[in-house]
């Protein structure tokens, strides 16, 4: 009988979202593998027997390892050795799916936020939590998370206009 | 739908990239063994011997007791096979006239269990008669009854580490075709696994 373990397809459905997340959370861009292998392996090891692991447990593990290496000695002489490189926030999204110039512009839009407004929004919207395990990751209350992403969507409206076409991102408009 | 959700709706239409295959397989090794932990739940003793909610509530269910009982019976007709006080009545302190012995014509007029079973009335000179020649290889296989997860156990000088069980049934069977003879063995057998964790 041929068998796969079960977390590889909990990796598969949850693994983009998780290493989006630990980009915004990692000081270093490079640290982000890094701190997704090391949180899910953490909580796997407690909880993968069951096959259905909470991907709440994984975005805390994400945060509070981040915050912990943030301040470790040793993380530092780790990174000494590393070559970091340069990367923003378009740079963690699928660019061949990212066809419209509105959608362009959103993905600017996003990096401009704050970075507390960026996580909840990242949370909210690309890893499909609720208000309430948003509050739990990272630590806040329920309306301070709700606000926060009033906030971002707010400001997102301001600066992207739907009015903005969903072409092909540098064709020109009157072509 | 209003500018908030269509505004919701453009972000999500947005994906994020996907996991490098390299990052995988280091996702992998990390894991070691406790990445194989949830692909190890496959009995398929039938659903039934799955139906208690606790995850160490069904080892000892219907047909895990049948399997195991049957595995006692041929432990114990091999832990007695040439015993001189059932043979011949003498080496004991039971004098040979009290105790009943069963023969093998005895033993082929019951119906219980087929006739060539080795647990009826098969005695050991039939036995090794049938021993020699004309066995072919033993087929042995190895069949998961269960596992339980026994929580978090300290280990003295070293770091916690998450405790499963595994149940196993390894059952041996040697045919011999020109008599038309089987023996088959069952050993129940468990193995215990320790995962290490480390604590935040």
């Amino acid at each position: 009988m041929k068998t796969e373990p079960i977390w590889k397809a909990w990796f598969a459905k949850h693994g983009a979202k998780l290493l989006l997340f630990a980009r915004q959370q990692a000081r270093y861009p490079d640290d982000a593998e890094d701190l997704v292998q090391e949180a899910f392996v953490r909580i796997w090891r407690l909880y993968g027997h069951t096959g259905e692991v909470s991907p709440t447990l994984v975005y805390r593990a994400i945060r509070r390892l981040a915050i912990d290496w943030a301040r470790s000695l040793d993380r530092r002489k780790v990174r000494e050795k590393k070559v970091y490189t340069e990367s923003s926030f378009v740079d963690f999204f699928d660019r061949s799916l990212e066809k419209g110039e509105r959608r362009t512009a959103l993905l600017h839009a996003v990096e401009r936020l704050p970075p507390e407004q960026k996580e909840v929004l990242t949370l909210k919207i690309w890893a499909e939590l609720t208000f309430d395990e948003i509050a739990r990751t990272l630590d806040l209350s329920h309306n301070t998370v709700a606000s926060r992403y009033r906030y971002a969507l707010g400001k997102l409206k301001e600066w992207v206009p739907p009015s903005l076409e969903d072409r092909p991102a540098g064709k020109p408009r009157n072509s | 739908m209003n500018e908030t959700e269509q505004l919701e709706k453009a972000l999500e239409s947005l994906r994020p990239k996907e996991p490098s295959a390299d990052f995988e397989r280091r996702v992998e090794e990390a894991l070691g063994d406790s990445g194989q932990l949830a692909v190890s739940r496959l009995p398929e003793l039938g659903s039934e011997s799955r139906c208690a909610s606790a995850p160490r509530g069904n080892l000892f269910s219907i047909p895990a007791f049948f399997l195991l009982g049957a595995a006692a019976l041929v432990a114990l007709f091999f832990s007695f096979p040439s015993s001189p006080s059932l043979q011949s009545g003498t080496g004991s302190g039971i004098p040979a006239d009290t105790i009943e012995l069963p023969t093998p014509d005895m033993a082929q007029d019951s119906h219980a269990v087929a006739d060539d079973s080795p647990i009826n009335g098969v005695s050991t000179e039939e036995l090794s008669a049938m021993s020699g020649a004309g066995w072919e290889e033993p087929q042995a296989q190895q069949i998961p009854i269960d596992f339980s997860d026994e929580g978090i156990v300290e280990r003295p000088g070293m770091s916690p580490a998450r405790q499963y069980r595994y149940h196993y049934l390894d059952e041996t069977i040697w045919v011999n075709p020109g008599t038309n003879t089987f023996i088959r063995s069952s050993v129940p057998r468990q193995e215990t696994l320790l995962i290490g964790l480390e604590p935040f």
